[in-house]
């Protein structure tokens, strides 16, 4: 009995959050505090402008923009088909955006009520499993840290990835434990990734923590020659100055 | 969360560097690092395929040679049972006397059988001696049809008799495109460099010199190829065939003639694939007594392929400017880094590099 209360309660919900497969349902959330403002643009002669979205595609980019507006909400579009998740953007709330389907506006909601609705069942498309993601992570609050925390340890390939990629971003130095915890449980695949998790962290932090790598001689060489590698695409003085110390001893 | 675009496009640029590049930057605080990041995965990705597609060449051009003439789908199941019989029937020829096998050759080839089956009929003819034979073979080189033809003329190329190589020169002039490749690729078969050079001499445009002048790099023409550099015709053309035939003589010719940039720059850069110990050292030497940027990146980009970290390394020591050590570390932790890693492991050990 309890189990088909629950089979209708979640038929309810992809009634209510539902729409015909060309329909998008468009709401709006709280932005994650200094979160990249997601936008499109278009290349002009070489450059890149900031322009009005196209939900059904078209746009050069779609990302972070510089130049784009700016505002303290995203807005979210999905699209479901018999109530499963079949597509999904994110933009930020002062982006333009233009549609050719019908789109049902739903209003401002919550983030938990937001985030309810984009972490039901999905379609197999490895786009909207990727742009359910960054939706996800653009989210403020633990459940949606959480949730990234969960889809980078169960995830598929490219999904634990993108998983890893946004924790970075979200915890900065603090994700360094957990790649640590993380890596030697790690596919190689992903243990590279995970080094360029690490590289990326603010400040210093992710030029120590590759040095420390390069560093321990109980890794193996591919880790360290990952760690070398961006180590060598940092911009950090710091980093150039560590690789001439050890390259060049007797000319530093 | 601090913005970080660089981050998201690195993230996008690992996962698809070539599709960063087609895209953009989103950021134009992250575009300078990031391209050049992709820039250099890009290089890294050009040279290699270039060197996979000389190597590929080569492979496909020395398959062919190997094989010589291919026996027609011999893998494929025949269409239909009358042609499993008739091609079975032509394998059994091939055991038969000439005088046997000729006169139903010439009737198989005069039917009304499938092509499939006409060409395995050349096949067989080609392995048949005797005059009567190769004036069938020529007719059939010279009148025949689409696949049947250029069989024929392939197997004018394995015959390679004066008679035969004549027939095939005839043939070029006026003929269409597949025609010429099949005539081109019959030379290289004879190994008639001699032949092969008239044609890249004589070509009218780059794409028919390319033609011939790949042919002459498989079949290790070096001194036509060297020729036709001492001509100064379709001298981009030669960059790749002497690297196709491990030519180091011919590329460092061209490598140091400033000439034309284009091709010296190519020349330079295509030693890499020479990589031996000659070619790293003329790579090594270029950089260093580089005038030019263009020259210095090309020489680089040699070294890249080459993977002489080795020298990269010492370059590296030896280079005073910053931007320049730090280009040539870059290159050297692309390409792997084991030098820089025992250079880094002795230092963590006390010693001396």
């Amino acid at each position: 009995m309890r189990r088909r209360t629950s089979w209708i309660a979640l038929w309810t919900l992809a009634l209510a959050g539902s729409a015909s497969a060309a329909e998008w349902l468009r709401w709006t959330t709280a932005a994650l505090p200094e979160a990249p403002a997601f936008c499109c643009a278009t290349r002009h002669a070489g450059a890149l402008q900031s322009s009005t979205c196209k939900l059904e595609g078209g746009n050069d980019i779609y990302g972070s923009v510089d130049g784009a507006p700016r505002s303290d909400t995203v807005q979210v579009y999905a699209r479901y088909d018999a109530g499963v998740l079949a597509a999904v953007r994110v933009y930020d709330g002062a982006c333009a955006v233009q549609a050719t389907s019908p789109v049902r506006e739903l209003g401002a909601l919550e983030a938990s009520a937001s985030l309810s609705r984009l972490l039901g069942p999905i379609s197999d498309s490895q786009r909207a499993v990727q742009d359910r993601l960054v939706a996800v992570a653009l989210h403020p609050g633990e459940p949606a840290l959480d949730w990234l925390k969960q889809r980078s340890r169960a995830g598929a390939r490219d999904e634990r990835r993108d998983a890893w990629f946004w924790l970075g971003q979200r915890l900065g130095v603090r994700v360094e434990p957990l790649v640590r915890e993380a890596l030697p449980k790690a596919d190689a695949e992903l243990r590279e990734h995970l080094v360029f998790v690490l590289s990326q962290m603010p400040g210093a932090a992710g030029v120590d923590a590759l040095i420390t790598l390069v560093e321990d001689r109980r890794l193996d060489r591919d880790l360290r020659s990952r760690a070398l590698f961006w180590l060598a695409q940092s911009e950090d003085a710091r980093a150039f100055a560590y690789l001439d110390r050890r390259l060049d001893p007797a000319g530093s | 969360m601090k913005p970080n675009a660089l981050s998201l496009t690195l993230a996008l640029c690992l996962s698809m560097p070539l599709a960063c590049i087609a895209q953009g930057a989103p950021s134009a605080a992250a575009t300078a690092h990031v391209a050049e990041v992709a820039r250099a995965q890009a290089n890294a990705a050009k040279l290699a395929s270039d060197a996979a597609r000389l190597a590929s060449e080569r492979a496909a051009v020395e398959a062919k040679q190997a094989r010589h003439l291919v026996p027609v789908d011999e893998d494929a199941e025949p269409v239909s049972d009358a042609e499993a019989l008739a091609i079975a029937a032509l394998r059994g020829l091939m055991a038969a006397p000439p005088e046997r096998a000729l006169p139903l050759v010439r009737k198989v080839l005069a039917g009304q059988q499938t092509d499939r089956v006409k060409e395995r009929a050349v096949f067989v003819l080609a392995q048949i001696d005797g005059s009567d034979a190769a004036a069938l073979l020529k007719q059939t080189a010279q009148h025949g049809q689409g696949n049947v033809r250029m069989q024929a003329v392939r197997a004018l190329g394995i015959r390679g008799d004066a008679d035969s190589l004549a027939t095939l020169k005839t043939l070029y002039p006026d003929g269409d495109a597949a025609v010429r490749d099949a005539v081109l690729e019959s030379l290289m078969i004879a190994n008639d460099r001699k032949g092969l050079y008239e044609i890249a001499l004589q070509a009218k445009d780059e794409g028919e010199a390319s033609r011939a002048i790949q042919m002459l790099g498989v079949a290790g023409g070096r001194d036509e190829l060297r020729a036709l550099a001492k001509s100064g015709v379709h001298a981009r053309n030669l960059v790749d065939a002497f690297a196709i035939s491990n030519d180091f003589e011919g590329l460092i010719a061209l490598a140091r003639d400033p000439a034309d940039p284009k091709v010296q720059r190519d020349a330079i850069a295509q030693l890499g694939i020479l990589g031996d110990v000659r070619a790293r050292e003329a790579l090594q030497d270029f950089y260093r007594k580089a005038t030019t940027e263009e020259i210095r990146d090309a020489a680089l980009q040699g070294l890249m392929v080459s993977g002489d970290e080795q020298g990269l390394l010492a370059l590296y020591r030896a280079e005073t400017k910053p931007e320049r050590k730090r280009e040539l570390l870059q290159t050297l932790t692309t390409i792997g880094g084991d030098a820089a890693f025992e250079a880094i492991d002795a230092a963590l050990d006390g010693k001396s590099p």
